[in-house]
């Protein structure tokens, strides 16, 4: 067991290499490619209550996406908005440079692995594909048939006996038989064992960097997705608090420690957090523009940031208590994550 | 996309197919116990028609086959119930509740597609079935309607024709539509039962006497020539009388003195205390009942749909039902298209 868990861990941190490579490469052309998700003053309420409202979003091409926040956050509702299941109260989404609520050829380009993953439990997996088959004119499952083979996921066997990890492979599988160039998942991995997770997380990589799709994960846990996101979009009680590329997001953010009561540090754009303990005072910041990511003052200390406390940061910069729509334990999930500040 | 439907509602369909199966067996062996009765009695040596010329056989042939008649008619009665609870209500509700529209949704298909593809298979389904359980029922039927023509009274009337297949399609759209509104399968499944039975006796209470302005015919009585033993002899009612609706016997005066033909004993003492007088002297019975019913005026006041109207009705009343359900399915999809998932 453990000889497996090893070689997944390789190949996984393998294709994290391989993405952030490529994106470097598009980088350094200069030219931003056009987004491949755009939201404009995107909003949309539940009868009197916003579930998403001013959200401006955009999302490169050929991204892996983590879409965080606490769980009533709206990252269903975005994604759902995304998918064409609902149509903006006010503002607009488009996705591939169309109208996804709209356009159901566009939809044959969206890929959809909602949250709880449903499927019709009384299909074999044989008839879930041919169910995709019939209703996708885009449609190549010989890549996702290998791989359920690969995976010992029996094609005669009823959806509804699988286990849950199996299962959100079959519903990942008719997603990407559908060669979507985005791909948008609701929670993939909130009910499975580390193991699935794992496996689950591989064949997502394995095609996004086959076939260069986009890919978007929601979770409220950061760090399931952390290793393998280069773009995080962070969402708290219907707002858009963050959104950019990891790496930027990191550079542009740090920890700062200094004596207390001394203000903040010169080249400091905001202060997110701020911890005084009477003697010292730890902030998390973000710094000023591309040209000055740097503090200049000897009295402080300077350290990188490390990406949950990032966005513990922007959580807790609007909000003194507790999680919307959620049990006091929510919030500790995200916050004691396993490698806190140790992002490698 | 037939393949995805039939994929789908298989379990559903050939479930239906079953039960349709067993009733139409079921029908099938009752029909020929009455056509065996119906032999044994005579009646198919009667001449036409059977209840004038053999009203002794008849009586007996009704008394020995109501309880098979008590059975099927509520039995058929029931089965556009039982379509709606088990094909329409499901039908969307299912799909809503396990989150399952979501999956089907993100395809490259329209809802409105996916809609009509899912309910075009059960409607064309029920379409089938009624037409066969129809052939059934008036095969099973054409006994009891030759010893007495029945095909226009409530019961009956339902069973034949155009009926069946008109009352199944709206119970599958009311099921279809409930499922829609309140997207959970328990609730849908009560709202189309007791929708279904509303709107079902409210057609034949309310809507059906009034399809045509039904015929209005007052018959005078005979009067005391004839009259036998001091039982009053009633007149003949139109012949062309399908659907009665209303036969009562009135007074000149305007009081209804009974529902039906003729009065009842009780009746007669109360409106001529003289009568009851004589009853152990027929001659004087008799002559006090005339007396009476000649002072009394009587007459029987009939309002009754002609039987020729038999097929215009089915029509209206398939037709009614028909719209009634293309609107619920057409509120349907209207509604799932507007509505987020």
């Amino acid at each position: 067991m453990s000889g497996l868990d090893g070689e997944v861990d390789g190949r996984l941190d393998g294709r994290v290499d391989g993405r952030a490579d490529s994106r470097m490469g598009g980088g350094v052309d200069g030219r931003a490619p056009a987004p491949i998700l755009r939201t404009v003053g995107l909003g949309l309420a539940y009868r009197s209550r916003w579930a998403l409202r001013g959200c401006d979003l955009e999302v490169p091409g050929g991204r892996v996406v983590a879409l965080v926040g606490p769980n009533g956050a709206g990252k269903t509702t975005l994604l759902h908005l995304a998918a064409g299941l609902m149509r903006p109260t006010e503002g607009s989404v488009e996705v591939l440079g169309g109208d996804p609520a709209h356009d159901v050829h566009l939809i044959g380009r969206i890929g959809l692995v909602a949250q709880d993953v449903p499927l019709y439990r009384s299909f074999t997996v044989a008839d879930t594909l041919r169910f995709g088959r019939h209703l996708n004119p885009r449609w190549g499952d010989g890549p996702v048939l290998e791989r359920l083979d690969e995976l010992a996921i029996p094609l005669d066997q009823k959806v509804g006996s699988l286990s849950g990890g199996q299962r959100a492979q079959v519903a990942l599988a008719v997603a990407l038989a559908k060669r979507p160039e985005l791909l948008l998942l609701d929670e993939p991995l909130a009910s499975l064992d580390p193991l699935a997770r794992r496996s689950l997380l591989q064949t997502l990589m394995r095609a996004a960097a086959d076939g260069g799709t986009t890919i978007v994960l929601s979770s409220h846990l950061l760090a399931e997705l952390e290793r393998v996101c280069d773009h995080l979009v962070v969402v708290d009680r219907g707002r858009l608090l963050l959104a950019g590329d990891i790496d930027e997001l990191l550079e542009g953010h740090a920890v700062a420690i200094g004596p207390s009561g001394s203000g903040s540090p010169a080249g400091v754009d905001a202060v997110l957090d701020e911890a005084d303990d009477g003697r010292v005072t730890t902030m998390t910041v973000r710094l000023g523009g591309d040209a000055g990511r740097t503090v200049i003052d000897p009295r402080w200390l300077v350290q990188p940031i490390g990406l949950e406390e990032l966005v513990l940061a922007y959580l807790g910069s609007r909000v003194d208590d507790r999680w919307p729509g959620d049990g006091p334990g929510r919030a500790p999930d995200l916050a004691v994550g396993e490698r806190i500040g140790g992002r490698r | 996309m037939i393949w995805v439907g039939w994929r789908q509602h298989r379990a559903a369909l050939i479930g239906g197919g079953a039960v349709l199966a067993a009733l139409i067996a079921f029908l099938v062996i009752s029909g020929r116990e009455l056509r065996s009765t119906f032999e044994r009695l005579g009646l198919d040596r009667c001449n036409a028609p059977i209840a004038d010329a053999c009203p002794e056989a008849v009586s007996q042939f009704e008394r020995a086959t109501t309880g098979g008649t008590r059975l099927v008619v509520p039995l058929v009665l029931a089965v556009p119930a039982l379509v709606g609870i088990f094909w329409g209500a499901p039908l969307i509700a299912r799909e809503l509740e396990q989150g399952t529209h979501r999956f089907a949704w993100t395809q490259s298909v329209t809802r409105r597609r996916w809609f009509f593809t899912k309910v075009g298979l059960l409607v064309a389904a029920t379409v089938v079935g009624s037409l066969l359980l129809t052939l059934a029922l008036n095969w099973w039927a054409a006994p009891l309607n030759d010893a007495r023509p029945q095909q226009f009274e409530a019961g009956m009337f339902d069973l034949l024709g155009l009926a069946p297949l008109g009352y199944g399609v709206l119970a599958l759209a009311l099921g279809v539509a409930a499922g829609t509104f309140t997207r959970r399968l328990v609730p849908a499944l009560a709202i189309t039962l007791v929708l279904f039975l509303g709107v079902r006796v409210g057609t034949v209470m309310v809507l059906r006497p009034h399809y045509m302005a039904p015929v209005h015919t007052t018959v005078a009585f005979p009067g005391g020539e004839g009259s036998d033993g001091g039982r009053l002899q009633t007149p003949a009612l139109p012949s062309d009388i399908g659907w009665g609706i209303a036969i009562r016997t009135i007074s000149s005066q305007g009081q209804v003195m009974s529902d039906g033909v003729g009065l009842d004993y009780d009746a007669v003492i109360t409106a001529c205390p003289e009568a009851a007088t004589a009853p152990a002297n027929p001659a004087l019975a008799e002559a006090a009942t005339a007396a009476c019913v000649r002072r009394l005026g009587l007459y029987v006041d009939a309002v009754y749909q002609p039987a020729d109207r038999f097929w215009r009705f089915q029509v209206t009343e398939a037709g009614l039902n028909l719209a009634f359900a293309a609107a619920c399915l057409g509120a349907s999809v209207w509604w799932l298209q507007r509505r987020r998932a």
